[in-house]
C-alpha cells in the first residue's frame, strides 16, 4: 500500500532514511553547540547591560551590534559568504560536516537573543536578594538567572529548534544533505511530487516531537 | 550598658542621573546613628528616599557623597568580595519577598549558605531550626507558590537568618500584608529582636508599623531627614507637620474635617472644642474634676484614645468645654500651664 502512495520514496528508501538520519544529526549537533553558545552569549547579555551584576557597556555595545548584524544577514546569503571561513574551520564546505558552522552561524544570533529575553524576563527582585544574601555574580547567574529560568528557557530553545529544522532544510540547497536535500533533488528537481509529500510529514513529526518535549520540561519546571 | 552604634550614616547623599542628563537628588545629607540591638524606623512616602536609605546599608546603592559605617567599615569603600562578606551579616526581606519559585522553602532558606562549605546535615539542621523559629516547621518541600502572603514572608525572614545576621533590613516588609498579617510578623520581629538580639532597620510608609514595632524613627521627606528621635519622645511631641501626619494615621483623636464643618457638635456660644494631648497618665483624670470644679467649666468628652508606647502610655481627649468665657480661658491657660499640649479645634 505504502509503495501505491510514496512509490519513489519507497524506492529510494536508503536514501530518503540518510537524509532523515543527516537531518537529525544537523539537528543535535547544531542544537548542541548553539544552545552552549547562545546561553553564554544571553547571561553576558544580561550582566553587562545597564543596572546589570557586572555591567560593562563596551561589551554589551559590541555584542548588541554583533548579533543584529547577523541577525539582519539573509541565511541563504549568510552560507555562501561563510563558505570560505566553513572551508577552514570544517575543512568542506558541503555535505552534513558542511552546514554545521553556517548553521551555528545563523541560529546563534537569534537563540542568543531569545535567552537573553528569557533571562530579562526573571524578577529584578530575585537577583537583588541574591545580591543581598552575598552572593557572587557567578553564584547569582547559577542559581538564580539559569535555574530560575529553565522554564521560559525550554520555551525559548523549542521555538529556537523549531527555526534550525527550518535551516537545515535550507542547507539542502547548497547541497548540504538532509531532508531538504532530498525535497528538492527527488521533489523539485524531479518532480516526485509524493516525496515532497513525505519530507513534510518527517519535519512535521521531528517539530511535534521537539514541541512536546520543550512543553514538557518546561511544565516541569514550574511550581 | 551604653548601647554601641552598629550603623552610622555620615553626611550621606545620593544623586541618580537621569536620561536627560539632570540629576535627581535622592538623599540629601543624611545623618543617623543606628545602635546595636535596637529596632530603628524610617517612615517616608514613597519616593522619599527610603529604599535607597536602606539600601546604603548594604551597599547595593553607593552614596555619591558621604560614608555608611558598618561597625567600622565604610560600607560604600570596600572591594566587593570583602562586600559580600560584609552582606552576610546583613540580612534583609521585601514587600514582595523574593523567593526563588523554583526552590521549595528548605531550598530557598538553604540558598545563602549554599555555597558556605558547610555540610549536608549542618545546613539540614540550620534550615529546620530557623523554620522552627519563624513557625513554618511543616512546609520543608513545598513551593513557594503555594503559601500565603504571611508565610512567605516567614519564609523570607528564615532565608535572611540564615547566616546569622547582626542586622535585618527590612524593605516595606509588610505593606504587601493584611493586617492581622502585618500584626503577625511585627509580633515576630520583635520576638526576634528580643530572643536573637538582632538590629532590626525598618522602612514603611506606615505608621502602625513605627508604633507597634520600633524604638527610634526617622522622618525621611524627599531625600532629607527632617526630624529623629525615640518613638514615644515623637509621638509625644511631634516637631514637624510631615511627622504629625504620620501620626495622625495611627491616632483616634481626629476628628475627620465633615465633623468640624457640618456643625454636627453643634457648638453654641461659650463652647470651646479643644484636643489635649498628654504624656504622663496621672494627671489626666484629676485634670478633668480640677477644672470643673475650679473653673466651672464643663468637660464634655467626645473621643479620648490612649496607646502603649514603649512600656509608657500615651494618650489624649477631644473635649468641649462649656462655661463662660473668662472661665474658659482660664482653663486654657491652667492647662498650658500644666505642660499638657493643648489645640483649640473650633469654637462657635
Amino acid at each position: 500500500m505504502l509503495d501505491k502512495i510514496f512509490p519513489n520514496v519507497v524506492f529510494n528508501f536508503p536514501i530518503f532514511k540518510t537524509a532523515i538520519y543527516q537531518t537529525l544529526e544537523m539537528l543535535a549537533i547544531t542544537g548542541t553547540i548553539s544552545f552552549i553558545i547562545s546561553v553564554i552569549l544571553g547571561i553576558i547579555l544580561v550582566v553587562t547591560k545597564k543596572d546589570g551584576i557586572l555591567s560593562n557597556l563596551i561589551i554589551w555595545n559590541i555584542l548588541d551590534k554583533i548579533i543584529n548584524l547577523f541577525r539582519s544577514i539573509p541565511f541563504i546569503i549568510l552560507i555562501a559568504a561563510l563558505i570560505p571561513l566553513t572551508r577552514i574551520i570544517s575543512g568542506t564546505a558541503i555535505g552534513v560536516k558542511g552546514t554545521i558552522f553556517p548553521l551555528i552561524v545563523g541560529i546563534v544570533p537569534f537563540f542568543a537573543r531569545q535567552i537573553e529575553s528569557s533571562l530579562n524576563e526573571l524578577d529584578e527582585g530575585l537577583i537583588e536578594s541574591g545580591q543581598v544574601m552575598g552572593l557572587s555574580p557567578m553564584q547569582i547567574i547559577w542559581s538564580i538567572y539559569l535555574k530560575e529560568s529553565i522554564s521560559s528557557m525550554a520555551r525559548v530553545t523549542t521555538i529556537t529548534i523549531i527555526s534550525l529544522v527550518g535551516l537545515t532544510a535550507i542547507v539542502g540547497v547548497v547541497g548540504g544533505g538532509g531532508i531538504g536535500d532530498f525535497a528538492i533533488q527527488y521533489g523539485y528537481q524531479q518532480n516526485e511530487q509524493d516525496s515532497t509529500i513525505a519530507c513534510i510529514l518527517v519535519l512535521l513529526v521531528i517539530v511535534t516531537i521537539v514541541q512536546i518535549i520543550g512543553t514538557l520540561i518546561s511544565r516541569r519546571a514550574t511550581h | 550598658m551604653v548601647a554601641s552604634e552598629i550603623i552610622r550614616f555620615d553626611h550621606v547623599s545620593k544623586e541618580f542621573e537621569k536620561n536627560d542628563k539632570q540629576e535627581l537628588q535622592v538623599l540629601k545629607d543624611v545623618n543617623l546613628t543606628i545602635n546595636e540591638g535596637s529596632i530603628f524606623g524610617i517612615i517616608g512616602y514613597s519616593g522619599a528616599g527610603k529604599s535607597t536609605l536602606i539600601r546604603c546599608i548594604n551597599g547595593i546603592e553607593k552614596p555619591t557623597t558621604g560614608d555608611v559605617y558598618f561597625r567600622d567599615t565604610v560600607i560604600n569603600n570596600i572591594p566587593n568580595k570583602q562586600l559580600r562578606e560584609r552582606r552576610k551579616e546583613i540580612g534583609m526581606i521585601f514587600q514582595q519577598f523574593n523567593l526563588m519559585p523554583s526552590r521549595t522553602v528548605f531550598e530557598n532558606v538553604a540558598l545563602p549558605i549554599k555555597y558556605s562549605g558547610l555540610a549536608k546535615d549542618e545546613i539540614k539542621a540550620k534550615v529546620n531550626q530557623l523554620l522552627e523559629l519563624v513557625g513554618l516547621p511543616d512546609k520543608l518541600d513545598v513551593y513557594p507558590s503555594t503559601l500565603s502572603g504571611g508565610q512567605k514572608q516567614r519564609v523570607a525572614i528564615a532565608r535572611a537568618l540564615v547566616n546569622d545576621p547582626q542586622i535585618l533590613l527590612c524593605d516595606e516588609a509588610t505593606s504587601a500584608l493584611d493586617p492581622q498579617t502585618t500584626a503577625d510578623i511585627l509580633k515576630l520581629l520583635k520576638r526576634l529582636n528580643d530572643e536573637l538580639g538582632i538590629t532590626i532597620v525598618v522602612v514603611t510608609h506606615e505608621m502602625q508599623v513605627i508604633e507597634d514595632l520600633c524604638e527610634y524613627v526617622a522622618v525621611l521627606d524627599t531625600g532629607k531627614i527632617v526630624e529623629q528621635g525615640d518613638v514615644y519622645s515623637m509621638f509625644a511631641d511631634p516637631q514637624q507637620e510631615l511627622t504629625r501626619k504620620f501620626i495622625s494615621t495611627t491616632s483616634k483623636l481626629n476628628l475627620p474635617d465633615e465633623v468640624l464643618d457640618s456643625d454636627l457638635l453643634h457648638l453654641v456660644d461659650n463652647q470651646l472644642l479643644i484636643k489635649i494631648t498628654y504624656v504622663n497618665t496621672e494627671a489626666i483624670e484629676p485634670l478633668i474634676s480640677h477644672i470643673s470644679r475650679q473653673f466651672e467649666v464643663d468637660a464634655n468628652i467626645i473621643v479620648g484614645d490612649i496607646k502603649i508606647l514603649q512600656q509608657k502610655p500615651l494618650g489624649g481627649l477631644v473635649i468641649i468645654l462649656d462655661g463662660t468665657k473668662a472661665n474658659i480661658e482660664a482653663t486654657v491657660q491652667y492647662i498650658n500651664d500644666q505642660n499638657i499640649r493643648l489645640e483649640v479645634l473650633d469654637h462657635a
